[in-house]
């Protein structure tokens, strides 16, 4: 039986049959050169993880949840964030305190609502920035070619030989600790990646025959990049933020959990952070705004699966 | 080789980004080592020559990438001492760390990855499945404190912090290993379901070979290919995590020097820590490149050409 | 060395292949891929396998294998008798035990049959230690078959990987480890489709040779009437899951019994043949195992059918050394039908 090189999708559908019989039936003759086989690296082509409609909308859910936080805290919480009652630290959750209080008597649910917004800040914020800057280089540099491209994308390669984190750090080491230097930090670590992904995107936009075909008609060059090139690299550009959005999140955490984010701020990182040395006994602490920033980045990363599987039907 | 000419201008070209990025953006160390006590401008001139830091740029990067080529990455800011010696003492334990997480990346890779492939579709590879994907959507600041309470408090196995013994080893690299070995198991699963359906696999059947051969002699060392190529891209997620997992389990490391160096505005601290990651990167990823031309014959035969 | 030939008697035959089926098992019900197939191999016989694509030959060997019982999706049913044992009735690790050792199996894709990571000899090392032990033996028999299938320069060859060899070279080497483990029978699947005509001549005359000196039985699967006429003792012709006649090369070539066979002696392309046209003698195509048609699963495509092909399968009837699966045989036998003047047999051609 000639079970050569099945199309992965269908294997998906169904294992042995569809599989079997395409194959089957097939010509005679070899199905693709020895040498195709080869080159061809097997991997990713299956799909990890395909959310069904109750996890999707469990996802949609919760985001949701986590915005109207971000907008409107006070709407869920009588708290602040801020106040500090010394007769009340360290209480375990209870009816007063429903996720127990930290070591400075302040409500750990009343926290983790304000904190809310500094993780989906930084979290939209960074990916519209560094994705909007990132996606025009990347798109720019893919379309206009030749040695402009070629020196963008070894500038593109300098930054990618940093892990992102590092990246953000190094602006984090020179700038003052304050928001806007954090959401700048993080953004310019989610650069080098949309520069490269839109870059390669334009490249086999620009390289399809219809746009010489529009340059021989005599379509002016802008004309081109907005009406053609830029559409076509706005599907990959969406899927790309989504997952983005998820990284952003937990950079932002972890920078504020090192203690190098904002001062005076509400966020998961902090608190993680601070709960750190009362972990033994008072668990609460640091282990609800880590819950919450796992729940956060399952639910964004479930969306954007979901994102791509409509954008772009052909990753299927 | 071609791979290691690349990755030279790109180390030198990393440098450079530190340096500009560190001193172009506003921001002056000497205002974080007076600690805003009350200083004369003599003084803070005085400091300023010290540092080295009233030069023009030109000739301060001149003079860095000079110094750096000897081996000299100048003195911290804060100690007075050269920051070598200090990165020099914490880098072992960083590697260390870096080492077990990403041996314990590739174990976890493999058998989950297998398992979750022999039992295609059934519960054990659902399991597999989604506990991986919530391994990789947990970021280190949230498995670091559960793995303390389950495994340091709750069960006592391990200990919860320190750095030294191998016991203390263990809970940081499974918690780095739990962000990184999720892409791999799922690279492994994936590719040993292709290449069990490719014709060969049925031919060593044919032959009589047992299912052990065929899976681990055959069958995994084929999947495994393209799976070492996403190893050197798990590295530096990998090393991120690693400064995250230093300062959670209380490690010694580059981790706690760095973020110690940033927030006094040591420069020469911070430039040579992230020089030094980006380097190790750099050189793991052709090293990635060179054994993946190594193990897989058919490149070797097409570079050989 | 040469295996002894057979002392057994030869009242049984080597394999006996009885009503056997394949059903691939859908979620809207069972698709009958193989349908009752049913023949014999005599020891040292080669048989030829025929059919177009998507006949169930292919799916037939990997039966015989046991190969097609490893798929979850596809159930077995009939027996395969191989030297009077029923494999059908045992279970995968049985099986192990008798593939290489007992029957062989040779390819379609020579390259693709192959690991491509791992040396040449080292895959046909796997195949002789089914047989053999001991390093330094199961070496010397490597370098030994890799001669013995016409490869030169055994000692590099076999430390070469599939890519750096070419197509025919890796057919050799699939042939070798087909027959290192001395089986009795050797299934090939198409072997020579995937080669340059030179090549595969080369590659058919490989295994005459190997039959004639170790005295396997050899089941040939191919497409093509031509190869089938230079190699075969017997030839199976096989449709839309069944065997639709059975004889020896010889009759059935001279005197085809079934409309199919005309069909596919009538595609072979002949040096005499003007027109490239007779290459699709058959008009239509095989019909999906899905959508097999009622009766005679050949009807629609049959110049001779009649109302009875199209409501009630035909069973095989002997005629002289042949058997044929179709109610117009006996017709067709002695003459009364004339196959060459059936209106669709060279479509769109006008031949007189």
């Amino acid at each position: 039986m000639t079970l050569t090189a099945p199309n992965a999708d269908k294997v998906e559908q169904d294992q042995a049959g569809n599989a079997f019989q395409s194959a089957e039936r097939s010509p005679g003759l070899l199905r693709e050169s020895s040498w195709a086989r080869w080159v061809r690296r097997p991997g990713l082509r299956r799909r990890w993880f395909r959310p069904n409609r109750l996890v999707l909308g469990l996802a949609f859910v919760f985001l949701l949840l986590m915005v109207a936080w971000a907008l409107f805290p006070s709407l869920f919480t009588s708290g602040s964030p801020s106040a500090t009652d010394p007769l009340t630290t360290l209480r375990a959750p209870s009816g007063t305190f429903p996720l127990g209080s930290d070591q400075y008597g302040r409500s750990v649910y009343t926290e983790l609502v304000y904190g809310a917004r500094t993780a989906l800040e930084i979290g939209f914020l960074c990916t519209l920035l560094g994705g909007g800057v990132g996606s025009a280089i990347g798109v720019l540099s893919g379309y206009i070619g030749g040695a402009i491209d070629m020196v963008v994308m070894r500038c593109v390669d300098v930054l990618m030989a940093l892990p992102p984190l590092f990246l953000a750090l190094v602006f984090i080491a020179a700038l003052a600790p304050t928001v806007t230097n954090e959401i700048i930090a993080v953004s310019v670590a989610t650069i080098p990646l949309f520069a490269r992904v839109l870059r390669g995107r334009a490249l086999e936009v620009r390289s399809r025959v219809f746009v010489d075909a529009l340059t021989v008609v005599g379509v002016r060059k802008r004309r081109i990049l907005w009406r053609h090139v830029i559409p076509n690299c706005a599907a990959p550009g969406m899927v790309l933020g989504s997952i983005t959005i998820g990284t952003a999140i937990v950079t932002g955490a972890s920078l504020n959990y090192l203690g190098l984010g904002p001062t005076g701020v509400t966020s998961w990182g902090t608190l993680i952070s601070n709960g750190q040395g009362y972990i033994n006994k008072e668990w609460w602490i640091a282990i609800f705004p880590g819950v919450l920033i796992t729940l956060l980045v399952l639910s964004v990363n479930v969306i954007a699966d979901w994102l791509r599987d409509v954008m772009e039907p052909s990753s299927r | 080789m071609k791979r290691i000419a690349i990755g030279i201008p790109v180390v030198i070209g990393v440098s450079a980004v530190i340096f500009f990025v560190l001193r172009v953006l506003p921001g002056n160390p000497v205002d974080v080592i007076t600690q805003g006590a009350p200083t004369t401008p003599g003084e803070r001139h005085n400091l300023m020559v010290e540092f080295g830091l009233n030069k023009s740029l030109g000739d301060q990067f001149v003079l860095y990438v000079w110094h750096a080529l000897h081996g000299n990455f100048g003195a911290s800011f804060q100690t007075r001492q050269p920051v070598m010696s200090a990165i020099g003492q914490q880098t072992v334990a960083t590697v260390e760390l870096a080492l077990a997480a990403m041996v314990l990346t590739v174990v976890f890779g493999v058998v989950f990855g297998m398992l979750s492939a022999l039992f295609e579709n059934t519960w054990v590879d659902s399991t597999i499945r989604v506990v991986s994907l919530l391994g990789t959507s947990m970021p280190t600041i949230c498995t670091g404190p559960i793995l303390i309470l389950l495994f340091s408090f709750t069960f006592h196995w391990f200990p919860a912090t320190g750095s030294g013994s191998l016991a203390e080893l263990v809970l940081p690299s499974v918690a780095l290993a739990m962000v990184t070995s999720g892409f791999v198991i799922q690279l492994v699963r994936n590719s040993l379901l292709e290449v069990i359906e490719l014709e060969f696999v049925t031919a060593l059947y044919a032959k009589g070979l047992r299912e052990r051969r065929v899976w681990i002699a055959h069958a995994l060392r084929n999947a495994l290919l393209p799976t070492v190529t996403v190893l050197g891209v798990q590295l530096g997620v990998l090393l991120s995590s690693a400064v995250i997992a230093e300062q959670i389990f209380g490690r010694q490391g580059l981790g706690s020097l760095l973020v110690n160096g940033i927030n006094n505005k040591d420069y020469p601290m911070v430039q040579a820590i992230v020089l030094l990651v980006a380097t190790a990167y750099v050189v793991i990823n052709v090293l990635v490149d060179i054994s993946y031309a190594y193990l897989d014959p058919r490149v070797r035969t097409a570079m050989t050409r | 060395m040469t295996a002894p030939p057979s002392t057994r008697p030869s009242g049984v035959p080597l394999l006996a292949v009885r009503d056997l089926h394949v059903d691939y098992r859908s979620g809207d019900g069972d698709v009958a891929l193989v349908n009752g197939t049913s023949f014999e191999l005599e020891r040292g016989e080669i048989i030829c396998l025929v059919g177009e694509s998507g006949s169930g030959k292919s799916l037939t060997a990997s039966a015989i294998m046991g190969l097609a019982q490893r798929r979850t999706r596809l159930r077995v049913g009939g027996t395969v008798a191989l030297e009077g044992r029923n494999l059908t009735a045992l279970d995968q690790r049985q099986l192990r035990g008798l593939r290489g050792r007992e029957m062989g199996m040779i390819f379609q894709d020579p390259a693709g049959a192959l690991d491509p990571v791992v040396p040449v000899g080292k895959q046909i090392a796997e195949a002789v230690a089914r047989r053999r032990s001991g390093r330094a033996e199961i070496a010397r028999r490597v370098v030994e078959l890799v001669a013995q299938v016409g490869i030169s320069d055994p000692e590099h060859r076999v430390r070469q990987f599939p890519h750096e060899i070419s197509g025919g070279m890796c057919q050799r080497v699939g042939i070798a480890i087909a027959i290192a483990g001395d089986p009795k029978l050797l299934l090939a699947d198409e072997p020579t489709t995937a080669l340059d005509v030179t090549i595969q001549a080369q590659v058919l005359e490989l295994l005459k040779r190997v039959r004639d000196e170790r005295g396997m039985s050899v089941l040939l699967i191919t497409h093509d009437m031509g190869i089938a006429a230079q190699t075969a003792d017997r030839i199976v012709v096989m449709y839309a899951g069944s065997v639709v006649e059975e004889g020896p090369t010889r009759d059935l070539f001279s005197r085809p019994g079934h409309p199919y066979s005309i069909g596919l002696i009538r595609a072979v392309p002949r040096v005499d043949s003007a027109r490239v046209a007779r290459l699709s003698a058959i008009p239509g195509s095989m019909p999906e195992a899905r959508e097999r048609p009622s009766g005679c699963a050949f009807h629609p495509r049959c110049p001779f059918a009649v109302d009875r092909c199209r409501v009630e399968a035909p069973e095989p009837v002997a005629i002289g050394a042949r058997r044929v699966a179709c109610h117009r045989a006996g017709e067709l036998a002695s003459g009364l039908l004339n196959p060459s003047r059936s209106p669709s047999a060279d479509p769109g051609e006008g031949q007189p």
